[in-house]
């Protein structure tokens, strides 16, 4: 309840929260093949933006 | 031809762009502040995107105008937190094959050394390394490339001897140099009293997987940093325990 109150009325600072950053650090390094798939996801998005969206 | 450009222009755009995104996500995951500040200018530029797409009138411009400003605003507050995470995301996968950890011997050498500085009140501050390198520092230090003995190490930390201030780097069963200088730990969580010797040896463990071991001068406590964590072990079988765990 006070995590949900946080995101509504202090949403910045729930995402800004370290302990988030924290699990996602550990679980990327727990994961490390992860982050190439990041970068791919991320490369496909932009490329689905900028060449895909504006040819359709 | 794809959507009227060539494709290999295409695939060098997007592998140009992958290595460049994969860099910023190694660089991001290197350091957690680093990653939850991120995360908030993530949070507004989706805010900025949803009141551009919608048109809002009042938070549209502001939005836009935040954002446009906000990787400036990052790189001057974070600048010593870039600095730390780009020497982790170059360094980091230096000397992974080849990994050589210390002998039996090395190890009660070095536990040894501590607990008798510990006993004599004698400031000390060795670095064990493990898979990242530390030769950028051992190269501005004084190379020594000699066994390690009890003996040794007690000479080198002697007070008022060229060799007492700074840190031993320990490669093996080798000392690597003698009065090494770390960049210093700026965690605000430990007390602000706490000596510089004590923050070197944190600030390594910081941006590297090593070990360090530090004795106090002022108390003759003996404490361990790791992984950007400090624990304080006066207990000689703790201290054995610790770097039996770390030299495997």
């Amino acid at each position: 309840m006070k995590k949900l109150l946080t995101l509504i009325f202090e949403p910045i600072k729930a995402f800004s929260n370290r302990n988030v950053a924290e699990k996602i650090s550990q679980f990327f390094s727990k994961n490390k093949w992860l982050a190439y798939v990041v970068a791919l996801v991320a490369t496909l998005t932009l490329f689905v933006l900028y060449y895909v969206l504006p040819n359709l | 031809m794809l959507f009227g450009i060539p494709i290999w222009k295409i695939i060098v755009d997007l592998y140009i762009l992958w290595i460049i995104v994969f860099f910023l996500v190694k660089f991001l995951l290197s350091n957690k502040r680093m990653l939850s500040i991120a995360m908030s200018f993530l949070f507004i530029y989706i805010l900025s995107y949803i009141a551009n797409y919608f048109d809002f009138l009042i938070t549209a411009p502001i939005l836009s105008y935040m954002a446009e400003w906000m990787p400036i605003l990052l790189i001057v507050i974070m600048a010593p937190d870039i600095r730390r995470s780009l020497e982790i995301v170059w360094k980091s996968d230096a000397r992974a094959d080849t990994i050589v950890m210390g002998s039996e011997k090395t190890k009660q050498a070095i536990v040894d050394a501590a607990m008798f500085l510990s006993s004599q009140q004698i400031g000390a501050l060795m670095t064990i390394e493990k898979h990242n390198t530390l030769d950028q520092y051992a190269e501005r230090a004084i190379v020594m490339n000699s066994e390690v003995s009890k003996e040794v190490l007690i000479n080198i930390f002697t007070p008022n001897t060229p060799l007492h201030d700074g840190a031993v780097i320990i490669r093996g069963d080798q000392i690597l140099c003698a009065g090494a200088y770390f960049v210093l730990s700026d965690n605000q969580n430990f007390d602000k009293t706490m000596g510089s010797r004590h923050r070197a040896g944190l600030g390594i463990s910081e941006i590297t997987d090593s070990l360090t071991i530090i004795v106090s001068e002022e108390t003759g406590s003996v404490s361990i940093a790791v992984e950007g964590i400090m624990l304080k072990l006066n207990d000689r079988d703790k201290l054995m325990e610790y770097i039996n765990m770390f030299m495997k």
